[in-house]
């Protein structure tokens, strides 16, 4: 893969399940290395099932997907694993496994791929100290709240320092404040080389982060203008996030 | 020893059909165990039989009315088994034991010259050479004509063939219990991997191999049957001296003893690892068949 070639490329990709409607027409768009994108749209607009071709969760219906260089139509499923590792994906509903610890689930990306225990001990420890959880190391998912599972599942999404992370809907569970203070976490990760999309439907938070944004709209993908998402700056959006540029990256108070 | 499950990823121990699972194989164990049992000791039967009897023939010199004459042909036969190369030892049995061997049949019998009981000689031939009975029958013939030579071997062969025959269902019944084995394996690890199905979907997207997979159900489906091979063996094992006991108590049937074969031993000693690892083999192939439908 060419360094500063795109990461993500889709040509002419669409999406149907089974027999029913196509959800995701015709698109072709391509994603360089490095850069921060927010995905927005009405629900059920496909913005889920777009990430989901993104992270190899569905093969799209047509088209051709190219991930980090590779051509994922016709790449072997025994490589797949391997791209997988370079893609942290946060879900909307989670996805966490309820049996097993906060610490497990975050340590999971670390040992599928054979990370030593010490290791994986130590980086894990890290960052539940840096999300604020530290102290619910032994907790269960169930016994958390919505927020916690949340940064959570950030946390195993980014533990393994993919090459880009796929976040769906990941301010949709906790507050204005505690949104803004992961959106600082995902804008620190990009600074770091992350490439990262980010789909929601807070469009008072794409507009105040202001990083490149597509919209989809049934099935169909526009590239959203800086004036227009400027416009559209919504008045609820003006209180909660008047103090966000002065915000600063720091641990999330446990 | 205990074995432990180790830690997984899949809550595999909540599976509430995998928790039959060692009991499903104690039961299988416990017939192998059985069955291993009347193998080990048919063998020995036959292998007793075959260095007792198997080169063995016996000859049959008729009574005459002249004792004379008896001694004379007596002599003649005995000179004819002391020329011929391929016999080992022979032996005129004695009139007591003579009567001791028609005593089940007979009873006591004060003397033998009321019957016509013919004079018997015992052969051993050396083991390997080639002596037919009807080669001897004929050349001691030549001499003494009335004289029959018996050749153990030819009802013995029946009779090994019939124990053959009936190894041979029993281990067509061990190769079932196999198959209900892995069978059972093979259900199992289906049933337990559509329960997990989310679970996997998860470890699939944050980059797990198929093989990290399904070496955790590969590993659990081991542990279970070594469980359930040992719990069998436990079982097992007293079952079989208490019917190798009232065998052996049984004097009707003389010619069964439970006996005490090496292999089998060894065999049944390493039964639970050979279980789990017939197990473990099953659970991963089984998962990485099935995962390789999956995205």
């Amino acid at each position: 893969m060419n360094e500063n070639g795109p990461i993500v490329e889709f040509e002419n990709v669409g999406l149907r399940y089974g027999m029913g409607p196509e959800v995701l027409k015709d698109l072709s768009f391509s994603l360089p290395a490095g850069s921060f994108h927010f995905l927005i749209g009405d629900s059920g607009a496909g913005k889920s099932s777009l990430l989901k071709l993104m992270y190899l969760a569905l093969r799209p219906t047509r088209g051709l997907i190219s991930l980090f260089g590779n051509d994922m139509t016709i790449m072997p499923r025994s490589e797949f694993p391997g791209v997988r590792r370079k893609i942290g994906v946060v879900f909307q509903e989670f996805k966490l496994l309820k049996h097993l610890s906060a610490f497990d689930n975050v340590a999971l990306p670390l040992r599928v791929s054979g990370v030593k225990e010490d290791i994986v001990q130590k980086h894990v420890l890290e960052l539940l100290e840096w999300v604020g959880l530290k102290s619910y190391i032994k907790a269960r998912p169930p016994t958390l709240s919505g927020g916690q599972q949340q940064r959570i599942s950030i946390a195993r999404a980014i533990i393994a320092r993919p090459h880009i992370l796929l976040a769906d809907e990941p301010t949709g569970n906790v507050d204005d404040h505690m949104a803004y203070r992961l959106m600082h976490l995902f804008e620190e990760l990009n600074r770091l080389g992350t490439t990262v999309v980010i789909a929601t439907h807070n469009s008072a938070l794409v507009n105040k982060v202001g990083h490149p944004c597509f919209s989809l709209n049934e099935g169909i993908l526009a590239v959203v203008e800086k004036n227009k998402q400027k416009n559209s700056e919504s008045r609820e959006s003006e209180g909660a996030i008047k103090n966000i540029n002065e915000s600063i990256i720091e641990p999330f108070p446990s | 020893m205990m074995i432990r499950y180790k830690r997984t990823d899949l809550p595999l121990e909540k599976d509430t059909v995998a928790r039959f699972l060692p009991w499903l194989i104690a039961l299988m164990v416990f017939l192998s165990v059985i069955a291993g049992g009347v193998l080990a000791t048919l063998d020995t039967l036959i292998e007793r039989w075959d260095t007792g009897v198997g080169h063995t023939m016996t000859i049959q010199l008729p009574e005459n009315n002249n004792k004379k004459n008896n001694a004379v042909e007596l002599q003649e036969v005995l000179s004819v088994l002391a020329s011929n190369k391929k016999i080992k030892r022979y032996e005129v049995i004695s009139d007591q034991r003579t009567k001791e061997l028609l005593a089940p049949w007979l009873g006591n019998i004060e003397k033998l010259d009321i019957l016509p009981i013919p004079s018997l000689i015992d052969i051993e031939i050396i083991p390997g050479a080639n002596l037919q009975a009807e080669d001897l029958q004929a050349a001691i013939r030549n001499k003494v004509p009335k004289v029959v030579v018996d050749d153990h071997r030819v009802w013995l062969l029946r009779l090994i063939k019939l124990i053959r025959t009936i190894e041979l269902v029993t281990f067509i019944t061990l190769g079932f219990i196999l198959l209900a084995l892995v069978g059972t394996i093979i259900f199992v690890t289906r049933t337990s991997l559509e329960v997990h199905r989310d679970v996997i979907e998860v470890l699939h997207l944050i980059g797990a191999q198929d093989t990290y997979i399904a070496k955790q159900f590969a590993g659990r489906a081991m542990v279970m049957a070594f469980r359930g091979a040992v719990l069998g063996i436990i079982l097992g094992t007293p079952a079989l001296l208490t019917i190798g006991y009232f065998l052996a108590k049984m004097q009707t049937i003389v010619f069964i003893e439970p006996g005490l074969n090496v292999i089998y031993v060894i065999l049944g000693i390493s039964l639970p690892i050979l279980v789990g690892l017939i197990a473990q083999m099953t659970a991963k192939i089984t998962v990485l068949k099935l995962l390789s439908r999956f995205l």
